[in-house]
């Protein structure tokens, strides 16, 4: 398959399965407004709204809600030694290039001076 | 501009992913963050208007991830790549050597670690460690930021789903603190890639398709090179101020999230979304700062490559190269 | 006011990044790189103190 056609065939199921998940949710979830909360209270002598009293009670879902926050902390804290020992890199990186004033020989824009222009101008 | 990476339709998935997430991080999290963050709800055309942003972004992402999923299984060259990625013990390896070289104990990064590559491109792999590490955690992050969004799309659907109006807001609060991995991983990748002292101030792989990259041939020379590039001045100042920034931004998402667990009411009443102070609220404000910086540096990406492309309009590259995403070097010119 | 586990999280972030950008400064001090180590150590000083204060009304 070429570049081009696998390319247009790729945009068309992103957008079909795009559209095709979002028609689903709500056609299958959409339910009217007037259909909840009549029934389900959760609290002894509740009504309409009396779930608002309890809180979550659903264990999985508090389950999930502690898991993810140890994830949170984890990953935050893999995160954060990731941060350093990239900014420390560049750090000695930077000591080792030239300073600005010295003539330079390769620039990253790719042949000219960082300097005189390039890039930045 | 060192070694070329993506091909260019890479170039443009990751701009266009870019922007997109960005605006799922502004519109989300000035929802969940509201006491740090009202201004940005105001600003985004209130509640109603946020949270339908939301949804067209989070539609963009779908349509997004599911063209990049397509192209990797029937794209030409690509699917090499699903083995690329996968994580191996030199990477490790170059994590601890990382460490070891900003302690001093180590001369060089590891090539598994090397961002630029310079003279050394023959040694460095098709991605790093870290770049490795990104495409994992950010892959699983999407799909289960999809799922979970797409079962909280219908307000009225996902009360049902969770039979109480204090479960399914609970459930909200799940998505939210989901996204909070990728945030703080967005904050690292935007400093990775823009404060590296030989790209400062945007590394030009993520823009320039490695079709019209520059290719000259170095056989005799030690190391990278690094020493014969021109540090730009304004650097030291800017790694030191970004660093700092994306650490307090970091931690104040970190911390706000983990006391806005009570957003609005899973576990208990806590109404008002839970504690906050003073510092934390310029603390997440600084870390969408960071975030804003990398719109910024993004979109100047994309302008360097205009010029870029302009400046060398009518030359041809020579040699093919492999390529982070795996494509055929020369089918998209 | 705030639970066992939240304080362990959040003291687990301050000491990272606290130590993080103290080492940031200790690696730099030596180095050639055009920084001044006492503006690195302010700065190192008042992230910290930044990032404790923040976190200070939360969980006291």
């Amino acid at each position: 398959m070429s570049e081009a056609l696998a390319v247009a065939v790729s945009a068309v199921v992103g957008i079909v399965v795009a559209v095709a998940s979002v028609w689903y949710v709500n056609s299958a979830y959409g339910t009217s407004f007037e259909n909840l909360y009549r029934v389900n209270p959760t609290v002894e002598g509740g009504g309409v709204g009396a779930d608002y009293v309890a809180g979550n009670t659903d264990p999985l879902l508090d389950a999930l809600i502690v898991v993810i926050h140890a994830v949170d902390v984890l990953m935050g804290v893999f995160i954060l030694a990731l941060v350093f020992v990239h900014w420390g890199a560049f750090r000695r990186l930077g000591a080792r290039m030239r300073d600005h004033d010295e003539p330079a020989e390769v620039a990253t824009d790719g042949g000219r001076d960082a300097d005189n222009g390039g890039e930045s101008a | 501009m060192d070694h070329g990476k993506f091909t260019r339709v890479t170039t443009y998935f990751h701009s266009l992913l870019a922007l997109d997430v960005f605006l799922l991080f502004f519109t989300g999290y000035s929802v969940m963050f509201n006491d740090e963050l009202w201004w940005m709800v105001e600003f985004m055309g209130g509640n109603a208007g946020v949270l339908a942003l939301h949804r067209i972004a989070g539609f963009a992402l779908i349509v997004l991830t599911v063209f990049w999923v397509t192209l990797m299984l029937v794209g030409p060259g690509r699917r090499k790549n699903f083995k690329a990625v996968l994580p191996t013990p030199t990477d490790a390896k170059a994590f601890i050597q990382d460490v070891q070289f900003v302690l001093g104990r180590a001369d060089e990064r590891h090539p598994n670690a090397r961002q630029f590559a310079g003279y050394s491109s023959d040694e460095v792999p098709l991605l790093s460690y870290v770049g490795k590490g990104v495409v994992w955690i950010f892959t699983v992050e999407l799909v289960l930021l999809m799922i979970s969004g797409l079962l909280i799309w219908s307000k009225t659907g996902a009360a049902q789903l969770f039979q109480t109006k204090a479960a399914a807001t609970a459930f909200v609060t799940f998505h939210g603190l989901l996204g909070v991995v990728m945030v703080m991983g967005i904050m690292f990748h935007i400093f990775e890639h823009g404060f590296h002292p030989a790209f400062y101030p945007v590394e030009m792989k993520a823009f320039v398709p490695k079709s019209v990259m520059p290719h000259e041939e170095h056989d005799d020379h030690e190391g990278t090179g690094i020493e014969l590039l021109s540090l730009r001045p304004t650097w030291k100042w800017a790694v030191n101020l970004a660093g700092a920034a994306v650490v307090i931004g970091i931690v104040s998402v970190l911390v706000g999230s983990i006391f806005d667990s009570g957003y609005p009411i899973p576990a208990g009443l806590t109404p008002g979304g839970g504690p906050t102070s003073v510092l934390l609220t310029i603390g997440i404000n600084i870390g969408m700062f960071v975030l804003l910086l990398g719109v910024v540096l993004s979109t100047y990406g994309n302008v360097l490559r205009a010029r870029y492309e302009q400046q060398v309009a009518g030359e041809q590259d020579s040699e093919p190269e492999t390529a982070a995403d795996g494509g055929q070097p020369r089918d998209d010119d | 006011m705030a639970g066992v586990l939240d304080l362990v999280y959040v003291a687990l972030a301050l000491v990272v990044a606290v130590g993080g950008v103290f080492t940031v400064w200790w690696v730099g001090r030596d180095l050639d790189d055009g920084v001044d180590a006492t503006s690195d150590l302010l700065r190192a000083v008042a992230v910290s103190a930044f990032l404790v204060l923040l976190a200070w009304p939360l969980v006291s």
